[in-house]
């Protein structure tokens, strides 16, 4: 076991995402002079998990996947010390050390938890057959780009997703058949009310997507150059080239030591980003925040948030005060010249309604005389003006007002929910 | 991106650039108040537009019409020769042909239907712009013929002639000294944005604003009282106010004695008019009627706003009008600073601070040596009051019965049928002309039914003469060559002049001897206003003066300010006109006809201003019509539409006795329940239809545009507009 | 460069000549599919007699902590270091809509090719001396081009104007 200087004050950042980049532009900018090091399993720089699919659908080039530029860049930029393909065995709290994969000791004075989550894929047989996809990582995005070459022609899609809807997409403009499965009984399951869905649905099927909603997979078995895919209740297998699961991703923590610091689904964290274990933050896909909806902790996995409680972390590591309350869980996909849009809880409500001209969707959830959910169609221009609706209503001093005018904002928010409710 | 690329990009005028800034007038709407145009040209080409700081009126801004000429300047719809019609009336068959033989076959029509008919059968109107009116009504005289005619027989005139009844000579609101202003029926904010402006800054310096206004409108809005009244109630709730201000002594005592005629009787008459009363009539509660007369006759100086068109496109505006006027003469503000105050028009009904001989240009021949104008039999009263121009309400009547004489031709610039109640019915009028002739800038569908047809060119591609209150003056020069082959309707009036013959000196002399000749006792010259492209102000403006009826006595048969009009005593037996402003509710409505109102509940309401529109002059413009997409639609309450089962962008039909129009449904609170209001003009949707050709105002010869009735049927989806 | 363009709603009467000034600056065709890059919203509102009517000139607010740029999966979104305002890289959208959801002004809108189209502050014009142009022609002086302090002053100074007012106001009556 080597070991690097303990004398100096270290920073250690486990994970190479945009949450960890946040951090260290804020240690940075708040003048924090301490040693950075930054920990990644693979030696991609930055990228954004979401562009997967744009870039699989031959929509950007490699290059762009990586916003941030390259790790060299980042390391000149901030003086980081990057150490890659050395993903972290052990975080020891007590000691106060990382310990990687290849036996590095890293000493830490206050350390970062940015370590992501990965695709989830259901214990099923035949589900590690070499044509089975995920789609998350870069080299999940270069493996579904070379398969495509094989020039596939039905593909399942495993999981109704905002992930699952992109695939279809790129498959569907690619001239591929698709079959979309999700063992709920709609589309969008945790985002779309089912009136919501059904409007989705209906384009889905006029853009000649088969949906398989409300069974599950039971089991994939290759066949030939292809798979068959097997589900609950039925005995007709569906025959495919290719699958891609998209059920969900989950918070990676197999280094973290539950018992000394809280986790749930994700690690938890207050409003500072600090976890319960003092110097140890966590920030992005595994940080679990408030649901400012629910007050519960909840990982809300959007490329925002992650900057957000990256940045907010970084602050407070540095010595300054920051926080972010929370956030809501909200998302926007712009797919075959559609767009969904789900903010907030659709499924408890006590008041609901609903604006649909053929055109436009629109629906509001209320709880308590609040604002707390809303699914669109088609009405891109109203989300950002709910979506602060819900917040406002949620939150009176929240920092993305910071600068706005919220006179201004207020009559915007009244002026649609009028709207709605007179329609 | 280099320097001169940003440069470019932001369109920054210099040398880097090559762009150049020249400067013009806007003429697309045409209030008096013309905006200031700072054109950015590259290459001979207008690549954008802004307000010129130097305009005292505009002071750098525009509105959105103003802000859209680049598009109206460069629209496809353009018309770019003369054309001659080769197809049947109205299908819109052209052929180019040459100004000369354009010009010279008008000239030839003109002169052979002058020898056989008589000059008084040639017609000559004018529609928008506004700049070349002296022009044209020196040009019909100078012909010999009584008959011109302007828009303003729907707009203006009639405000007009209600307050020559009352005083003689109208007063304008000095707003910026006023500490009350009543504006009655205005909405400067989408239709004159200066005068917003100033009512603006007058409310922040501290001054009272009641508006009185059947719709609600940013005018309204920032008011401290809103008498929102039911629309053609006017008359009701101006004697109600008097009411008030004569039972609580708030009027001007000394005025009333020494300067009025009629005051007895006038009082005598508001005796009925109790707040209770004036809410019965008009909806507006008792309460606010007293609040607003103590408000505006409490305060040392206040002024009225009123609208050229609203309150008077009733068929009793006339006399409505004239209560409210009265109101100014009952409280002693009239021609007084921060009241209603007396500036003598310089050019084109715009004070300018300056003397001026438009008169005398204009009537080149008295009325003694024509025939009578056009209306005359009809509205004797406008006859004796209005002394531009003859009624071209009747214009559609005359020539279908060739009564009292007939008419032949028409000279038209910019004249559209669809201005007139009964549009279509005009629009068949048309047919029966031996010869028309419109200039126009746009091919209309009033265009397509004249034999020629010449191109107009915009304000930017012109010269013209304007005044402005402020004691400013300009004379614009083209800032680029006109597009096409059109030409400016001065350019084409003096051409044909020319080649009609006509024995007139100043036609013969030219425009800018013309222009040196009419401002010759102002000292100012064309080649003096020349050298100030953007305007100048007028040296030794003439200075503002309160009471000048002191000095000078009321332009009045009395002499004195007439709650009686001495004029309309003449009438009183024949016609029927009442020489006090009596109230009649409007010709069709739920008092006058309750048997048609059960068929026909909604009162129709149309033309008000739309902040992006002006007539139909940038229906044509993406950017304007940008702001008000689902158009042509009409507003209704959001109380009514449920009741109704319409919804938002429904598609309804607008029916009255005489036709139907269908439009999309835009539900609005902006509009009383009960009332259904609509925009004017629309090739898709011409609400002017819905009127018979005699729904006018017996004094003005006015159409009921602002109050009818009608009903509203959500339509069939299946019925194609 | 500090500045930004504010709005002073009491002022605004929904005339939208800040609309068609800002299309006229950008070039901005509605019939090619183009959007605007400013709104004008009116807004009703019943009161227990009739309605209450304001309104509203919107464009990008070039918010100082702008969620546009945080949401911005590509970085397409960034400061403008010259301006201080919020700028577009439209080589690096990829048009998926997450600063539509992003914006609690409802600002964003897509061009014909998808990308994010909105208000760049007239950067040029102002490099140049020049308000940008809803600024310039805004007939009601509802559109203000200045940085916080002075608009705050400005704001302050209205007040302190109203106050003055009132008291006058009042006086009047006592007397």
């Amino acid at each position: 076991m080597r070991e690097l200087s303990k004398m100096v004050k270290n920073i250690a950042i486990i994970g190479n995402g945009c949450a960890a980049v946040e951090c260290i532009k804020a240690l940075r900018e708040c003048g924090c002079n301490d040693t950075i090091h930054l920990f990644s399993d693979h030696s991609y720089p930055v990228y954004n998990p979401m562009l997967t699919t744009y870039y699989v659908a031959g929509k950007i080039d490699f290059s762009k996947l990586f916003p941030f530029g390259t790790n060299d860049e980042l390391a000149r930029t901030f003086n980081v010390r990057f150490h890659t393909r050395s993903p972290v065995m052990t975080l020891d709290t007590t000691e106060k050390v990382i310990v990687t994969a290849d036996g590095l000791a890293v000493s830490y004075d206050r350390c970062l938890i940015a370590s992501g989550a990965s695709p989830v894929r259901p214990p099923i047989e035949g589900i590690h057959s070499g044509r089975v996809y995920t789609m998350r990582t870069v080299e999940d995005a270069i493996g579904l780009k070379t398969a495509l070459e094989q020039k596939p022609t039905r593909v399942l899609v495993v999981g109704a997703s905002m992930v699952g809807i992109k695939l279809v997409e790129l498959f569907r403009a690619a001239g591929i058949d698709v079959c979309l499965a999700d063992l709920a009984t709609h589309l969008f399951p945790a985002a779309a009310h089912p009136d919501c869905a059904a409007v989705l649905a209906e384009r889905l099927r006029e853009n000649g997507v088969d949906l398989r909603f409300g069974t599950s997979l039971t089991r994939l078995e290759e066949s030939g150059a292809g798979l068959l895919a097997y589900f609950a209740g039925d005995t007709m297998p569906e025959r495919v080239d290719l699958a891609v699961i998209c059920i969900g991703v989950r918070a990676n923590t197999a280094f973290v030591d539950r018992n000394c610091i809280d986790t749930a689904a994700g690690v938890l964290v207050n409003e500072r980003m600090e976890t319960n274990v003092h110097g140890v933050y966590a920030a992005g896909d595994v940080a679990q925040g408030r649901n400012l909806l629910t007050g519960q902790p909840q990982i809300v996995g959007l490329w925002s948030n992650a900057r957000y409680q990256g940045r907010t972390a970084g602050r407070n590591m540095a010595g300054e005060h920051d926080v972010f309350p929370g956030n809501i869980p909200h998302n926007i996909t712009h797919f075959m010249n559609m767009d969904f849009i789900g903010i907030g809880d659709v499924k408890n409500y006590d008041k609901m309604r609903k604006y649909w001209d053929g055109n436009h969707f629109i629906q509001l959830f209320w709880q308590e005389g609040l604002i707390t959910g809303a699914n669109l169609v088609d009405s891109y221009t109203s989300s950002g003006v709910i979506r602060q609706a819900l917040i406002k209503g949620l939150q009176q001093s929240c920092v993305h007002n910071q600068g706005t005018m919220p006179l201004v904002q207020d009559l915007l928010i009244r002026k649609i929910i009028m709207e709605v409710e007179q329609a | 991106m280099s320097d001169v690329q940003r440069l470019l990009q932001g369109k920054i005028p210099g040398a880097a650039t090559g762009i150049e800034v020249k400067k013009s007038i806007c003429a697309i709407c045409d209030p008096l108040t013309q905006c200031g145009l700072d054109l950015y040209i590259q290459d001979g080409r207008i690549i954008k537009v802004e307000g010129s700081k130097e305009n005292p009126y505009s002071k750098g801004t525009l509105c959105s019409k103003g802000a859209s000429t680049r598009q109206y300047v460069y629209s496809d719809d353009r018309i770019q020769t003369p054309l001659k019609r080769v197809g049947p009336r109205g299908e819109g068959k052209f052929e180019p042909i040459t100004w000369d033989e354009a010009l010279d076959t008008i000239a030839s029509q003109l002169k052979q239907i002058k020898e056989q008919a008589g000059p008084e059968t040639v017609g000559f109107f004018a529609g928008y712009a506004k700049f070349f009116r002296p022009f044209l009504k020196r040009l019909a005289h100078s012909f010999g013929s009584p008959n011109y005619m302007t828009e303003s027989s729907s707009c203006y005139q009639a405000m007009s002639m209600a307050q020559k009844l009352v005083f003689g000579r109208p007063g304008g609101p000095d707003i910026m000294r006023a500490d009350c202003l009543l504006v009655w029926s205005a909405n400067p904010f989408h239709a004159n944005p200066g005068n917003g402006r100033a009512i603006q800054n007058a409310k922040e310096r501290g001054m009272k604003l009641i508006v009185v206004d059947p719709r609600v409108t940013p005018t309204s809005a920032l008011a401290d009282l809103h008498l929102q009244l039911r629309p053609g109630t006017d008359g009701a709730l101006a004697l109600a106010i008097a009411h008030v201000i004569i039972k609580e002594k708030l009027h001007d005592q000394d005025f009333v004695a020494s300067y009025t005629y009629g005051f007895d009787e006038y009082k005598e008459y508001v005796q009925a008019f109790t707040p209770a009363k004036g809410e019965e009539l008009t909806g507006v509660p008792a309460s606010k009627i007293q609040e607003a007369a103590r408000m505006y006759a409490s305060v040392k100086r206040a002024a009225i706003l009123p609208s050229a068109s609203s309150v008077v496109h009733h068929t009793n505006g006339v006399q409505n009008y004239r209560a409210v006027f009265a109101l100014a003469g009952l409280t002693g503000n009239y021609d007084v600073l921060g009241g209603n105050l007396v500036n003598p028009p310089s050019f084109i009904h715009t004070p300018g601070l300056i003397p001026t001989r438009e008169h005398d240009f204009v009537q080149s021949r008295p009325w003694s040596d024509m025939p009578p104008r056009i209306g005359a039999d009809r509205f004797p009263v406008w006859m004796d009051i209005i002394d531009e121009e003859a009624q071209a309400m009747h214009l559609p009547e005359q020539i279908r019965t060739g009564s009292p004489y007939p008419v032949k031709a028409l000279l038209g610039f910019g004249l559209n049928y669809r201005m007139w109640p009964d549009s279509e019915g005009f629009r068949k009028s048309l047919e029966m002309l031996d010869f028309f002739v419109n200039v126009d800038i746009f091919m209309t569908d009033t265009c397509k039914y004249a034999d020629i047809v010449l191109p107009a060119c915009t304000s930017v591609e012109r010269s013209e003469l304007r005044c402005y209150g402020a004691g400013y003056i300009v004379f614009t020069q083209p800032a680029i060559a006109p597009r096409y082959q059109s030409r400016s309707d001065i350019d084409i009036i003096y051409d044909l002049a020319s080649r009609l013959g006509l024995d007139d000196p100043l036609f013969q002399a030219g425009l800018d001897a013309s222009i040196d000749w009419i401002l010759e006792p102002s000292g100012i010259t064309a080649a003096e206003l020349k050298k100030h492209p953007a305007g100048m102000f007028v040296p030794n403006p003439i200075k503002p003066q309160e009471r000048k009826y002191r000095e000078i006595d009321f332009a009045t048969l009395s002499g004195k300010m007439e709650f009686k009009s001495k004029v309309l005593e003449k009438y009183e037996d024949k016609s029927g006109h009442a020489a006090l402003p009596v109230y009649t509710p409007p010709k069709y409505s739920l008092e006058a006809t309750p048997e048609l109102a059960k068929d026909y509940p909604f009162i129709l309401n149309t033309g008000s201003r739309l902040p992006m529109f002006v007539h139909t002059r940038t229906f044509r413009l993406s950017w304007t019509s940008s702001l008000r997409p689902n158009f042509p639609s009409a507003d209704m309450n959001p109380t009514d539409a449920v009741r109704l089962g319409i919804r938002q962008d429904d598609t309804i039909r607008i029916i009255t006795p005489k036709d139907a129009v269908s439009v999309k449904a835009n539900l609005t609170g902006m509009v009383q329940p009960g009332v259904i209001h609509m925009y004017h003009g629309h090739q898709a949707a011409d609400v002017n239809r819905l009127f018979e050709e005699d729904y006018l105002d017996p004094l003005s010869g006015f159409p009921g545009f602002k109050s009818a009735l009608c009903k509203v049927e959500k339509a069939d989806e299946r019925v194609v507009l | 460069m500090d500045k930004t363009i504010y709005l002073d709603v009491k002022r605004c009467v929904g005339c939208g000549a800040c609309v068609v000034a800002c299309m006229d600056q950008n070039d901005i065709y509605p019939e090619k599919g183009q959007p605007a890059n400013r709104r004008v919203y009116q807004i009703e509102e019943n009161q227990d007699q009739g309605i209450d009517i304001c309104y509203l000139s919107v464009a990008c607010q070039h918010c100082e902590d702008s969620p546009c740029t945080m949401a911005c999966p590509t970085g397409a979104i960034r400061r403008d270091a010259a301006t201080g305002g919020v700028a577009v890289n439209k080589s690096l959208c990829i048009g998926c809509h997450s600063c539509a959801i992003a914006c609690p002004f409802g600002v964003p809108r897509y061009d014909a090719e998808g990308k994010l189209q909105k208000c760049n502050l007239c950067s040029e014009r102002v490099e140049a001396g020049l308000e940008p142009a809803c600024v310039r022609v805004c007939p009601q002086g509802a559109l203000i081009f200045d940085n916080a302090n002075s608009v705050q002053s400005l704001k302050e100074a209205a007040a302190a104007n109203n106050i003055a007012r009132i008291i006058r106001t009042q006086g009047d009556g006592c007397n």
